[in-house]
């Protein structure tokens, strides 16, 4: 049976992080959707859940906290990746009793967003490993 | 950092009356959060430039945050300069207020031009102004001043015009609500494309516009050969056009445009933003009409002898790996638009470009431009040259390169417009991304298996500085001379990051590096001109061979033995970070923050009003600072016991200490160096006065030297206050700031050195010589590649030389100050010696060897 592709969302009011984000792991080969409202990223996430979830958290009248939240609730198998510019130790403890799988710092490299993925990835994979 | 010097000193200097200048105390005090703020700057800025390699992904916020967090300490740094010198330095605030306001306007998204407001000429565009000229108007600038490649002669009027001309009139309402009723679907497209236009037709244009655009105008005709009228082709220059979206024949092109009629053809050009054409293509894109900007390019006509057009790869046929070139004699607007009518030459691409092909057809007219008639005519082409190709072999080849190393620079294939002129030019006349099926491209290359076939000499090593992909032949450079014979094509392959790389680097196509820092003024370079560079490595010298092919990939930060031609293809569909708008504000701003202008502190040029970046206005402080503390007169003032001590030293050298954490007896005077309470400052002094380092007193100084010596001898000691002052080090028991004059040469070490490691540093300061410039240079070279060796961040310009150092534990932090000691002990003669380029290599072999002795 031939593998689905990972399916990743990713949520920021910056154009710009979506634009580069985007191609780069579709390179890497997951299917990537990315939004830069909250409700159209709800909106999707609701009618097909996606595997991953990456997101900023302070966003210009969005709060991630909350988007997240709201996904977890409504899978809570997905993997989710906080990408943040307000990094501070509060916020990070909160994402982490959300069950967050990384928290990173903006700006960052792209070898690090990689490697948060394929962390995600690999829970992903071993998941459907014991239900197949 | 410094604790229970309060009370201490308190008690001490509440003795001396109150002066209107600053104690000692106060000014050390000052000087010390000087420095705090100064090093935090320079962090900012470090992480600012890191950013501009492309390998992080970061937002306009980040830029928003960090520009205004380091505006703020240099601001700090006015302030405690100012607490120094009351007064003294007060033209400091109006230049960082202007400054400020430049960075200001930036983030807030308007483009500050460097000129005027309106108009740009082409040979100061270049690719950060993008935001303020339009992809056309920037690809032209970026062709002429970063490739070389020659344009015709012309400006730009910039975004600013329409913004002033259509976004800020009493007209903007009234488009705005058309564009309103259109969106609704209450007007059809044709009838909002003719009333908007008819609005914008009839317009004013603001006399400042019509004045700019009538100097640049006279400032060619200066320019040009002949004094007749000059004549203008009138070019669209969108926001968004020939870079994300191509906008092919969307906007409007006038040619023949007389200079007294330029006016009216700007405000045409200006009008064709609201065609029905660009209403249905910018509603097609998804493209907000508020995000609509128009900027126009005037260029001089060119007296055409062949005109054409090159795809740098056949988009119908990418797999066959060839240029497609297509030109007819005359102008060439029957072989634009992707008709390619006209003779078509092909060419393989490859190491070296190779024709393959060409089909000639009869040209039988050409098109020329006729001043009398104001218009393109159309001619008879002479009967001789209907059936002959109308370009030569040479042509071909020379338009082949040009379009080469545009595509290299966009790292996207090109589709580039060209003219022969009269006079054998050859002329480009406009560049941009070739739409190639992206499924077409990626059929090409298989990235994996691939790289399968390929063998990784190495990867993950060293810092990315610019990403890329280069291919080509190692040159392995170890001293300055071998910059003499730089292959064409090559990349280079260097020990250090020196500046002088910089001669050479448009014959390259990637460099990679030993040793250095990702900021400094060859990284700078790299980026400008986007050749893909790689520093920091440690292994590149010694593992990559003079001659070897190899591929560089920058962006993944790996190397390859052998061509991997495919990875190019691959490149091709990737997205440019380079074009986005946030970095090119980060460039903008950089430029605003980094270069450094003023560099010598004994000219006379180095005041205030010469400040022309932030960096500059740091460097400015920081040398007044030091100049203001060891002043002699500041620490006359404290006597008996806790004043100035003197360190007996086994060298021919004098050193006062002041220890700001300790009181001694009354009655000494002198201390033995093994006394020094500062542990910092006797790491400094056991490697100065290291016997190693001394062993070579009798040095053999040549006649010339000693004898243009003796001319200079008491010149500079005359002006520069830093000279006078003797030798000073301020310290408590983890701190030292250590001044230094030996001969003519004068240091500074500030460092910390305490058991919290993320306060540790050290910062390191060198200038000056003894004998002429050349040989002072080659000093300061080689104490900066000393310093490299050692891990430093080091910045060299002429003969100044800045060494930082931080974060690393106590005793690290204790061993390098020990080895700087050394180095300056070590180099202290040597710029006498310095008579050739090579012995550079030698001397740093033998301090190697003193290094080792001193263990």
């Amino acid at each position: 049976m031939k593998e689905k592709k990972i399916s990743i969302l990713i949520l920021d009011d910056e154009p710009i992080v979506t634009k580069r984000l985007k191609p780069a792991l579709e390179k890497k080969g997951y299917r990537v959707e990315t939004f830069t409202r909250s409700i159209d990223a709800l909106t999707s996430f609701r009618n097909n859940p996606f595997d991953i979830v990456i997101t900023d958290l302070k966003m210009e009248g969005i709060d991630g906290m909350e988007f997240l939240t709201e996904v977890k609730e409504l899978k809570p198998e997905t993997e989710v990746i906080v990408i943040t510019g307000f990094a501070t130790m509060d916020t990070a403890k909160e994402s982490f009793q959300k069950g967050v799988l990384d928290f990173l710092a903006k700006p960052f490299r792209l070898s690090e967003i990689y490697e948060a993925v394929e962390k995600a990835q690999k829970r992903i994979l071993e998941r459907r490993g014991k239900t197949s | 950092m410094i604790k229970g010097i309060k009370g201490f000193l308190e008690g001490f200097f509440s003795l001396f009356k109150k002066q209107e200048f600053p104690s000692f105390r106060e000014l050390f005090d000052h000087f010390q959060r000087l420095i705090e703020e100064n090093n935090r700057a320079l962090e900012l800025m470090a992480s600012l430039g890191e950013k501009l390699s492309g390998e992080f992904i970061f937002d306009s916020r980040f830029i928003e945050q960090t520009t205004l967090s380091l505006a703020d300490s240099v601001y700090k740094m006015i302030y405690h300069l100012d607490a120094m010198t009351p007064g003294k330095y007060r033209k400091l605030f109006s230049v960082y207020t202007s400054l400020r306001k430049q960075i200001e306007e930036e983030l807030k998204g308007n483009v500050v031009i460097p000129e005027g407001k309106f108009v740009l000429p082409y040979s100061k565009i270049d690719d950060e102004l993008e935001d303020a000229v339009g992809g056309k108007n920037a690809h032209l600038g970026i062709a002429k001043n970063i490739l070389s490649l020659e344009i015709p002669e012309g400006f730009a009027i910039t975004t600013r015009g329409f913004q002033v001309v259509i976004r800020e009139s009493d007209r903007w309402g009234k488009i705005q609500h058309l564009l309103s009723r259109w969106e609704g679907g209450e007007i059809s497209s044709h009838e909002v494309s003719e009333r908007i236009q008819s609005i914008i037709l009839s317009s004013n244009i603001p006399w400042e516009l019509k004045e700019e655009v009538k100097k640049e105008i006279e400032r060619i005709r200066h320019t040009q050969t002949l004094s007749s009228p000059l004549y203008f082709a009138v070019r669209s220059s969108c926001i968004g056009e020939d870079s994300e979206h191509s906008f092919a024949g969307i906007y409007k092109s006038i040619l023949g445009v007389g200079e007294d009629k330029i006016i009216e053809g700007y405000k045409e050009v200006l009008a064709s933003t609201y065609s029905e054409r660009a209403l249905e293509y910018r509603r097609l894109k998804g493209i907000s009409e508020w995000e609509v900007a128009m900027a126009v390019g005037c260029q001089c006509m060119i007296d055409a002898k062949v005109s054409g057009v090159v795809y740098t790869l056949d988009p119908f046929h990418p797999e066959k790996d060839r240029l497609v070139v297509a030109a007819t004699y005359g102008l060439g607007e029957k072989l634009v638009g992707g008709r390619l009518e006209g003779d078509k030459f092909f060419i393989n691409r490859g190491e070296t470009p190779e024709p393959s092909g060409m089909e000639i057809v009869r040209k039988e007219k050409k098109l020329i431009f006729d001043p009398t008639s104001r218009g393109l005519v159309e001619k008879e082409v002479e009967k001789s040259l209907r059936d002959r190709p109308c370009l030569k072999m040479d042509e071909i080849l020379s338009v082949v390169r040009a379009s080469l190393s545009l595509e290299r620079y966009f790292k996207h294939p090109q589709d580039v417009e060209f003219a022969i002129d009269n006079k054998e030019r050859l002329i480009i006349l406009q560049t941009r991304p070739l739409s190639i099926d992206k499924k077409k491209a990626q059929m090409v290359c298989d990235l994996d298996a691939i790289r399968e076939r390929f063998k990784v000499i190495f990867q993950g090593k060293g810092d990315v500085v610019q990403e890329g992909v280069a291919m080509g032949e190692v040159y392995v450079v170890r001293e300055d001379e071998d910059l003499n014979r730089v292959p064409e094509g090559c990349i280079l392959v260097s020990t250090f990051s020196s500046p002088s790389i910089a001669r050479v680097i448009k014959r390259i196509t990637g460099i990679i590096t030993d040793l250095g820092s990702p900021i400094g003024h060859l990284a700078t370079l790299a980026r400008e001109f986007r050749i893909p560079m790689l520093i920091n490595t440690k292994v590149a010298t010694a593992t990559l061979k003079n001659g070897q092919k190899i591929t560089l990939n920058a962006t993944e930060n790996a190397i390859y033995d052998g061509y991997l031609r495919e990875l190019c293809y691959y490149e091709f569909t990737e997205e440019k970070f380079e074009e986005t708008r946030e970095y090119r504000l980060l460039k903008r701003i950089y430029k605003k923050i980094s270069p450094l202008n003023l560099v010598d502190p004994t000219s006379r040029d180095f005041v205030p009003e010469n400040c022309k970046s932030l960096h500059d206005i740091i460097r400015f402080i920081h040398e007044k600072a030091v100049v203001e503390l060891i002043d002699p007169s500041n620490y006359r003032e404290i006597k008996k016991g806790n004043g100035a001590l003197r360190i007996k030293l086994p060298v021919p050298l004098e050193m006062k200490v002041i220890e700001l954490d300790r009181t001694r007896g009354e009655e000494e005077k002198e201390i033995e160096m093994e006394e020094v309470s500062s542990m910092p400052l006797r790491s400094f002094l056991e490697g100065l006065t290291n016997p190693s380092a001394w062993s070579n007193t009798a040095l053999p100084l040549d006649m010339k030297s000693l004898v243009s010596s003796m001319g200079k001898t008491f010149r500079l000691e005359n002006t520069d206050p830093r000279f006078v002052g003797g030798n000073l080090a301020v310290v408590s028991k983890d701190y030292a700031n250590i001044s230094l004059r030996m001969g003519y040469h004068f240091c500074m070490v500030d460092t910390l050195a305490s058991s919290n490691v993320i306060d540790n540093y050290i910062y390191f300061r060198f200038f000056g010589g003894m004998s002429d410039d050349v040989r002072r240079e080659r000093r300061a070279k080689l104490i900066s590649r000393l310093l490299t060796e050692q891990d430093f961040l080091t910045e060299l310009k002429g003969d100044l030389v800045i060494g930082r150092l931080k974060g690393i534990p106590r005793e690290e932090t204790l061993e390098k100050i020990f080895v700087l000691g050394l180095v300056v002990a070590y180099t202290r003669q040597l710029d006498v010696k310095m008579k050739e380029e090579g012995l550079m290599r030698y001397y740093l072999k033998e301090f190697h060897k003193i290094l080792l002795e001193s263990q």
